[in-house]
């Protein structure tokens, strides 16, 4: 009898030990995922589609027996995956890289600080416009919390490229904003 | 340009290995240089999450100003729609009429042979048929309208009676026609109690000449009918 439980427990306690993961990370990284997927150009819809089937798709990895090594960027590099083939796909519904018709009216408090909030959105946004592709996406990643070297994972590439590619980005935008 | 000016970034992303953290940090609490470009990187990254988090709250704001004209045209023009179906349709003020239903019912084989036994004369050259239309057959059976036929004397034999009746009124209809009401008119657009006669001119080669349908309250009607 014991002999026959052993193998039922063990599915079993990996099963909640699964979902307690992807519960924990979805959690912790819906909102920094779906940040970056907007940025990056899909709508807020759409943005919603790929996370939850990022998700999905982690869910079924670690059924799976999948790796647990690197699972941020594991996760992140599928919704990036996702995204790029949607943006692919749908051509005609993503001009531009990022949504060039995205106005973005701050909450502030008077109209002295909404005018002011609102130039230097357009400035950065004029800025985030001169970056290239790659650019971009580091710094994207970056502010989503990942390291260099999860950065690397997910657009693949040397964790050294991207040290350079985040440093040349930044100070262009310090640049652009100075002026 | 200070040498360490390279690895600013790296150090402020914690990316460096801890001995060469150490030396940036040490290096940039005495240069001036660096503590100002690490003050602007500062700077520049606090604006870039701002940009991140304000083109999320404005793309939540995009989706739901698109669809508020969309919503709110459907709705409008759902008023509309409902206004016009009411002023068009004006059901709830028509007196409800009961109507009776079909009186004979049968076919047009067991008609031909009751003609052929009967001796009867063949179709005259102008025969009458009476179409109704009663909106409780719709609602009811499905069926909504009923061409009735029978020849009277003068009608069946014209050569008798020495002249032909062009009016005659079919008193009991030997025949009907079962025609679905969506065939003929909309649901609901007839009210109830509501009939439609229609008059059917058949020329001698068998094909229709004329229609012409009237409106008649069956009530009346019936009370026309009898003696």
């Amino acid at each position: 009898m014991s002999d026959e439980s052993v193998p039922l427990a063990l599915p079993l306690s990996r099963f909640a030990t699964d979902m307690c993961e992807a519960t924990y990370l979805y959690r912790e990284l819906q909102k920094p995922l779906l940040r970056y997927l907007v940025c990056l150009g899909l709508s807020r819809d759409e943005a919603q589609d790929v996370v939850q089937d990022a998700f999905v798709s982690l869910q079924r990895h670690l059924a799976a027996n999948g790796s647990r090594e690197s699972i941020k960027s594991w996760l992140y590099r599928v919704a990036h995956n996702q995204a790029r083939n949607r943006q692919k796909s749908y051509a005609r519904r993503f001009g531009a890289p990022l949504d060039a018709g995205v106005e973005a009216i701050p909450d502030e408090e008077t109209p002295e600080r909404k005018v002011l909030a609102k130039e230097k959105f357009e400035r950065l946004e004029r800025a985030m416009l001169t970056l290239s592709e790659s650019e971009r996406e580091c710094l994207l990643l970056r502010a989503g919390g990942l390291r260099y070297r999860e950065i690397g994972e997910v657009l693949g590439m040397a964790t050294s490229t991207v040290g350079d590619t985040v440093e040349r980005a930044i100070k262009k935008l310090a640049e652009k904003c100075n002026v | 340009m200070c040498e360490f000016s390279g690895r600013l970034i790296a150090w402020m992303d914690r990316e460096l290995e801890q001995g060469e953290a150490c030396n940036v940090e040490r290096h940039v609490r005495k240069c001036i240089e660096c503590r100002s470009c690490v003050a602007e990187f500062e700077r520049v990254n606090g604006e870039f999450e701002e940009y991140c988090e304000a083109v999320l709250k404005s793309k939540e704001r995009h989706g739901s100003m698109r669809w508020t004209p969309v919503l709110w045209g459907a709705t409008a023009a759902a008023a509309a729609g409902l206004v016009a179906l009411m002023l068009t349709h004006p059901r709830a003020r028509v007196e409800q009429v009961p109507v009776p239903p079909p009186l004979v019912t049968g076919s047009l084989t067991s008609l031909a042979a009751k003609g052929m036994e009967g001796g009867l004369a063949p179709l005259t050259s102008h025969r009458r048929i009476h179409r109704r239309h009663g909106s409780d057959f719709g609602a009811n059976s499905g069926a909504a309208c009923c061409a009735t036929t029978t020849p009277t004397e003068a009608e069946s034999n014209p050569a008798r009676t020495g002249k032909e009746n062009v009016n005659w009124v079919a008193d009991e209809p030997s025949v009907q026609i079962a025609i679905p009401a969506a065939a003929m008119f909309p649901p609901g657009a007839v009210p109830e109690g509501v009939t439609f006669v229609a008059d059917l001119s058949i020329g001698p080669d068998g094909s229709a000449r004329q229609v012409r349908l009237q409106p008649r309250i069956s009530e009346f009607e019936r009370r026309l009918s009898q003696p």
